[in-house]
């Protein structure tokens, strides 16, 4: 059943025996695992079924960041959520991601990488790449003596799936229009969340539609699967009986918050061997969407106490890997923020030696294109890491006293990357540079020797737009704000799902991980609600 | 030293160890490791010219002294030296601090020459 809110002429209340609040990947995927279990669904989408300018003007927020991606460019608020525009890219994380690392802090997931993999299976199909991981025999014996040679200094080469991408929203609406027990609600918007006033459960939602129409929701069970932020704000804004919101006793709900910088680190000049090889081995799987990638393997991530980060290969031309083009923009930087540059002389070094190449790219940015030039060369392979980023207590979502169209509270996100992180990613070039030149595999050169003016963590900086962290899973309510079933800490009949309850990211885009994880709560409500 | 113009510097520097980084500067296609072409006055010039390009880009003894501590064995051997040495920023390149180390060494006369690179 199919109802929007916004066309109704009086709002009645619903009544349910579990009720989702949002419908993106989590959403769409816990309801429909309980299509089997009879029992009544009902799902709230904030949105249409196709976007809205007025739906999307909702997740407008402020940003506290030298950097940070605009709220309402990295989410789509309609039935589907951001599945509509992600990029595919899908594996199981790796089992040290779910370790309690010394060298981590706040590291640590209360389940482990072997009780979820039966998940991963099932999350899998759902995104249409079953089985669980691509086989990767056939690419290192192709890769043959590289492998070992990249194994022996310590990273190891990686495939992921890429899902069609699935848009949960087009692929899983009529499975879930055809459901007897499931009623999808559109234009259904999350006022509060009301709680009983003893806190230990809640009683009811109460929900409007974008003519400030309310109604209210009862139900047996409640599910927060609003997104990586919302999901946070959700629970700050119900604050009722509460102080600070739904599970902040410890002051929590937003903090930790994470996501995925992508940094122009490091390009790769390896030798024509290996190009070779790489080459033909991409057109092995030409047929087969797989992403390719290295990552540092396990003993290495233990001996240099490191976080994980994925490393992308991809050839690139000189116009993107001129280091006198990074040069200008370095000074342009330094002169417009009137800040002294050190290595001026290198820089201006830098410039002499591609000034050609800078004036090619001038004469581009005015629709001049030369038919051939050396701008288009080869110029090594141009390695952006997807960094894990160190769950971080300053990063967090916060409450501001601006009102949205709804007349609550918007958001504020303030997110950086701490020092120790680009520490992190330093040390991670180095040993790459170590290990790629001890096999005699190439050489490196790191982008973070040029940058005089931190462009690589604010102009250079790229996001996988990957929001997690912001209601945190531990078995300790003084460390997270759900326990291990996602429920939040002392609360009887309120979870959260979706990435927010990552304790940590790995550099594993998370839509494999969200579903997996929904797919798990499934299995624990359906107990419940038996 | 009479230096050869900038095409056969090119020529000489694009095949022997450790010039890999010389090669970026001019935009050669990949880097190049191994080479049993040059002869032993070849490879040596070459290596002067790397001890330059070093010294022309601010790395001194000095500079590689407080990096390694004065562990890194002046060497040829750049793979070994990759594996056994912190490494040094040289216009961006990442190069260890024993190779560099005996470039600059031998690209500085006044300096006692460390001992000539065996030819495999």
């Amino acid at each position: 059943v199919l109802i929007d809110l916004d066309t109704l002429s009086e709002t009645s209340d619903f009544q349910a025996d579990l009720c989702i609040v949002g419908g993106g990947a989590a959403g769409i995927t816990l309801a429909l695992e309980m299509i089997a279990s009879r029992k009544h669904i009902l799902l709230l989408e904030g949105g249409g079924l196709i976007p809205t300018a007025q739906s999307q003007s909702l997740y407008q927020m402020d940003i506290v960041s030298p950097r940070f991606q605009p709220t309402t460019r990295s989410r789509l608020r309609y039935f589907g959520g951001s599945t509509n525009h992600w990029e595919g890219s899908v594996r199981t994380m790796d089992p040290i991601d779910f370790e309690t690392r010394a060298w981590v802090a706040n590291s640590g997931w209360p389940i482990s990488h072997s009780e979820l993999l039966p998940y991963y299976d099932r999350a899998f199909s759902y995104v249409e790449t079953a089985p669980r991981q691509p086989d990767e025999r056939p690419f290192l014996e192709h890769l043959g003596r590289f492998r070992d040679q990249f194994d022996a200094g310590g990273f190891s080469f990686r495939l992921s799936y890429h899902s069609p991408p699935t848009q949960f929203g087009v692929r899983y609406l009529d499975r879930l229009q055809a459901a007897t027990n499931v009623t999808i609600a559109t234009n259904a918007n999350l006022m509060s969340i009301n709680e009983s006033s003893n806190r230990s459960s809640v009683e009811s939602l109460t929900i409007c539609n974008y003519k400030r129409r309310t109604a209210t929701v009862r139900a047996r069970f409640f599910v927060i699967a609003l997104g990586g932020i919302e999901n946070a704000r959700a629970l700050l804004l119900s604050d009722a009986v509460t102080p600070g919101g739904i599970g902040n006793e410890n002051g929590l709900v937003g903090r930790y918050f994470m996501d995925h910088p992508v940094v122009k680190a490091l390009t790769f000049y390896p030798t024509d061997d290996f190009i070779r090889s790489w080459n033909k081995g991409a057109a092995m799987y030409r047929s087969t969407p797989y992403n390719r990638y290295l990552e540092a393997s396990e003993a290495t991530l233990r001996r240099h106490q490191l976080p994980n980060s994925r490393i992308s290969l991809v050839p690139a031309p000189q116009m993107r890997t001129s280091k006198g083009i990074e040069s200008a923009h370095q000074i342009e930087k330094a002169i417009s923020e009137r800040r002294a540059l050190p290595n001026i002389l290198s820089h201006l070094g830098n410039i002499l030696g591609d000034r050609d190449l800078i004036m090619e790219a001038w004469r581009r940015t005015r629709g001049d294109t030369p038919a051939k030039s050396r701008g288009d060369d080869y110029g090594g392979y141009l390695i952006e890491m997807m960094m894990e980023q160190r769950p971080d207590p300053e990063n967090r979502i916060v409450l501001t006293d601006v009102r949205d169209s709804l007349g609550l509270r918007r958001g504020r996100v303030h997110w950086r990357v701490a020092e120790q992180d680009k520490d992190d990613l330093r040390r991670m070039v180095n040993l790459f540079a170590k290990s790629a030149g001890a096999q005699g595999l190439g050489i490196v050169r790191s982008w973070l020797e040029l940058d005089d003016t931190d462009r690589t963590f604010t102009d250079l900086l790229s996001f996988g737009s990957h929001h997690m962290g912001s209601t945190r899973a531990s078995h300790d309510p003084r460390r997270g704000v759900v326990d291990a079933n996602q429920r939040v800490h002392g609360r009887a009949n309120i979870y959260v799902a979706g990435s927010s309850v990552f304790p940590t990211g790995s550099h594993v885009p998370p839509t494999a991980t969200i579903v997996a994880t929904t797919i798990r709560l499934a299995d624990h409500l359906k107990k419940w609600l038996s | 030293m009479t230096f050869p113009s900038r095409r056969s510097l090119l020529q000489i520097v694009g095949l022997i160890p450790g010039l890999a980084a010389v090669p970026l500067r001019f935009g050669h296609k990949s880097a190049v490791f191994e080479s049993k072409d040059l002869n032993l006055g070849e490879k040596q010039f070459a290596f002067t010219v790397v001890g330059a390009w070093l010294i022309q880009n601010g790395v001194t003894l000095g500079k590689l002294d407080r990096l390694d501590g004065g562990t890194g064995q002046p060497t040829t051997d750049l793979r070994q030296s990759f594996h056994a040495d912190p490494l040094v920023g040289v216009s961006g390149v990442l190069l260890p601090t024993g190779f560099c180390r005996y470039c600059i060494l031998i690209a500085r006369p006044s300096h006692p020459r460390p001992p000539a690179p065996r030819i495999a």
